[in-house]
């Protein structure tokens, strides 16, 4: 930790953090192609949380082993996604393109999903 | 004597700085078992994701349907959420120059703001009860309802906890205050978790 006055950065985090955000919603009303929005959208997530986690909690004035106590349970979250991609390819559906099973009773459509939907 | 007072003294100062150094460790490994559950519901909820099927025989609607969500309640709630961190980090600068009153100010802000997440939060619920939407209405909104519900009880949690720290604040100064630097660890944590469930869970299709 350190003593410092850290008030000018502080306030350089939360004007980034407010930029950041105001970009997300921005950028999800540009169409990337689903990968290109999904890739860009959690880019700025993890940079915002980033600026948390080093300035707002100081990780960056603690012991760089700290670190990894960041990195290591987000390395064994990767695995459990990677882990599970194999399985997921179908989309629900036989290799003929037919579904597994019965859709799931759905809702009355009744509104806009999201900046992005609103695009369309 | 004098000495002795004096070696006394700064081995207390000592003992204080490491045992600081400790409780602000153990709070780094408790936040690393939480970032595990959340991280395990984020893996469930993009594996459930990319299984489901992306057309439906009887209609556009899909299992991962996100209609009726609201994108601009949620971007209000994370602008709530930063101003929070920052009201949280400036309370713990405060009192990490021994200014108790202004720390308790910063924390009253905090947990203000915390509030009124939790309320935008519950009118957001309310909304979609309305409509007759819970989490069985589809995979999606379970997987909705399970994420914004715990993270909605941490935000709880660390509300309660706030308000309890701002009415104990005498008993902290500026050589000691782990109280308050491990419960801003813990409410930028929320933060932090908020800043992925928004894109992931509002914006993303």
């Amino acid at each position: 930790m350190s003593a410092e006055d850290h008030s000018k950065t502080y306030v350089g985090v939360l004007a980034a953090l407010a930029v950041g955000t105001l970009l997300t919603v921005l950028i999800s009303l540009v169409d990337m192609g689903h990968w290109g929005n999904i890739a860009v959208g959690l880019l700025i997530a993890t940079i915002k949380a980033s600026l948390v986690v080093m300035f707002f909690m100081h990780l960056k004035y603690e012991q760089r082993w700290w670190a990894g106590l960041v990195l290591f349970p987000l390395l064994l979250v990767m695995i459990i996604i990677g882990s599970n991609l194999a399985d997921t390819g179908l989309n629900g559906k036989n290799r003929d393109g037919d579904l597994l099973s019965e859709p799931l009773p759905v809702i009355p459509h009744a509104g806009k999903a999201g900046p992005q939907a609103a695009h369309h | 004597m004098e000495h002795a007072a004096a070696a006394v003294h700064g081995a207390g100062e000592d003992d204080h700085v490491a045992s600081f150094e400790r409780a602000r460790l153990a709070m780094w490994l408790f936040l690393a078992s939480e970032i595990m559950m959340f991280g395990a519901f984020i893996a469930a909820y993009v594996v459930l994701w990319m299984s489901a099927p992306t057309q439906l025989k009887d209609g556009p609607e899909t299992a991962f349907s996100k209609h009726h969500l609201s994108w601009k309640i949620a971007c209000f709630n994370t602008a709530v959420l930063i101003l929070s961190s920052y009201t949280m980090v400036k309370s713990v600068q405060a009192i990490s120059k021994g200014l108790r009153s202004k720390c308790e100010d910063y924390m009253i802000a905090t947990a203000a703001l915390g509030t009124l997440f939790l309320g935008v939060k519950m009118y957001e619920y309310s909304l979609k009860f309305a409509d007759g939407i819970g989490p069985d209405t589809n995979v999606f909104y379970g997987c909705y309802f399970l994420m914004t519900g715990f993270h909605g009880i941490h935000v709880l949690i660390g509300v309660i906890l706030l308000i309890w720290c701002a009415f104990y604040v005498k008993r902290f100064d500026q050589h000691r205050y782990a109280h308050v630097e491990n419960l801003a660890l813990y409410w930028h944590f929320v933060d932090l978790v908020w800043i992925f469930l928004f894109p992931i869970v509002y914006l993303l299709h």
